[in-house]
């Protein structure tokens, strides 16, 4: 019996999952990781896909695709598509039935053979894994998208070489995995998701087995990194209060400040306090300047 | 192909002969036709042709026929698993150290800084190289790594390892000095602390 992948196609990161027995174990890809980058790039004759694409983004604005997924299924002269554009650095063009779509090297490519190239990526780590060629997949898409959003992640799926059994609501996934469809009588649940750059809330009524959606609402551009920026110009802050240097300004030491924050975001997941510690962030003539701030998960819930 | 026509007339004569015996029919058919053993079973049908009553062992070979396919397709999916699983734990083995490696990867980057600052700010690259080596605690903290200080307890072989003994004013047996720190991972010890053990005050 060939197995059946199921992909959670993100919007800023994708993964892939297969049943083994009653649990959902998630593939982990060729670089070792459980999510990949939703980002896809074309350099020279090259097509990078995951984490490589994310890494030369900066040499490469106008031909890596990201967030991709908040263009597909949409009109060009939709508001979404609109406010999107004003975000990005890659063309976003009008295709012949008025789409959203995207230019590569002066040609027109649709968002759903951007995201093909993401969904082959999973097909082939599912694959890695399992040792056998994979056909069918499950895709999960937001509760909010549209007949057109869901045809068009469908589209995407085809184009990767997939068979498409389901288009399967996200909040319904989330649900299925807690185990929330084998309670018996009819009951309401609320859904969070809080990804990387959005955050959704849906009302899913189970029965039987069956799930419906009977609300879905959310931010789509409130998410993780925002936690992080909060953190960020904190401790920045801090840092020009004590040694007056901005750390803002300079890019190697955001960097190191970019990692440090969302580090200490997880860890006050779990412990009550932490501390940055950011030996010779930086330097001036006086010599180098460390950066040692105290956090605690208390203060950064009060923001 | 043969076998599926075969299969067709059979469940005919069945169905016609059995007509009485609906349910137990209908359970034949419908086995015989959603299984995929359909040859084995066709085998096993002529054999039983002659037979008189059919019905019992007909169903038994049905169920046999589905649960050997069953079979195949466990002992399939464990060979697979096996294999998968071979993987994994050598995948664990060769990259169960990534998470480790990566995070002295930190404490490496900062030692390199603290060499690339320019000199003449001694007393501001030390503060540097204090919390790089305050960073390599808290990381090994993080991976369960405990570090043993053992001057002043009383001397433990389970976590100590006595170079020397020496009198002092302290009694006998207390650690008097440590020439390297001990250390324990998840509770094991990995090294013993390497210390200098009081023989008590000098006669």
């Amino acid at each position: 019996m060939a197995k059946v992948i199921g992909i959670d196609l993100g919007t800023t990161n994708s993964c892939v999952a297969v049943m083994e027995g009653d649990k959902a174990k998630v593939i982990a890809n060729s670089e070792g990781d459980n999510t990949t980058p939703s980002i896809v790039a074309f350099a020279n004759d090259e097509r990078l896909v995951g984490a490589s694409a994310k890494r030369q983004m900066v040499t490469n604005p106008d031909n890596t695709f990201y967030a991709v997924k908040r263009l597909i299924g949409r009109k060009f002269d939709s508001a979404e598509t609109k406010h999107h554009h004003e975000l990005v650095s890659y063309p976003i063009v009008a295709a012949d039935n008025g789409d959203a779509w995207l230019e590569v090297d002066g040609k027109k490519m649709s968002p759903q053979e951007v995201s093909a190239i993401t969904l082959q990526k999973m097909k082939k780590t599912a694959e890695d894994y399992l040792g056998e060629e994979v056909k069918d997949a499950v895709i999960t898409v937001p509760a909010y998208f549209n007949d057109s959003q869901r045809q068009a992640t469908k589209d995407a799926g085809a184009i990767a070489g997939l068979n498409v059994l389901r288009i399967v609501n996200e909040p319904t996934a989330a649900a299925l995995a807690y185990g929330l469809d084998k309670t018996e009588e009819n009951h309401l649940i609320a859904v969070y998701d809080l990804g990387g750059g959005t955050f959704d809330i849906s009302v899913l009524e189970i029965g039987d087995g069956v799930f419906e959606v009977k609300a879905t609402n959310g931010d789509t551009f409130l998410g993780g990194e925002d936690f992080d920026q909060v953190l960020i110009k904190y401790l920045a802050a801090e840092f020009k209060k004590e040694q007056g240097v901005d750390l803002m300004a300079d890019k190697l030491a955001l960097q190191r400040l970019k990692e440090a924050a969302e580090k200490a975001k997880i860890e006050l997941s779990s412990s009550q306090q932490t501390e940055v510690n950011l030996p010779f962030i930086t330097a001036d003539a006086t010599g180098p300047k460390h950066l040692l701030i105290k956090l605690t998960r208390a203060k950064f819930e009060a923001w | 192909m043969i076998g599926g026509k075969k299969k067709k007339a059979e469940v005919e004569v069945v169905t016609e002969s059995e007509l009485e015996n609906a349910s137990l029919d209908e359970m034949l058919e419908s086995d015989v036709l959603e299984s995929d053993d359909a040859v084995a079973l066709d085998e096993n049908g002529d054999e039983i042709g002659a037979a008189p009553k059919l019905d019992p062992l007909q169903q038994a070979e049905a169920e046999v026929g589905e649960l050997n396919d069953k079979l195949l397709r466990m002992q399939a999916e464990m060979e697979n698993l096996r294999k998968r699983t071979r993987r994994e734990v050598a995948d664990a083995h060769k990259f169960g150290v990534e998470k480790f490696a990566t995070s002295l990867l930190d404490v490496v980057d900062n030692l390199e800084r603290a060499l690339e600052a320019e000199q003449g700010n001694e007393e501001a690259v030390r503060e540097g190289i204090q919390l790089t080596l305050n960073s390599w605690h808290d990381m090994m903290k993080r991976f369960e790594v405990a570090r043993i200080d053992a001057v002043g307890t009383d001397f433990d072989p389970h976590l100590h390892e006595a170079l020397t003994q020496m009198p002092s004013d302290e009694p006998e047996g207390t650690v008097i000095a440590q020439h390297v720190a001990g250390y324990t991972l998840h509770g094991r010890l990995i090294r013993a602390a390497k210390v200098l053990v009081s023989s008590g005050p000098a006669e």
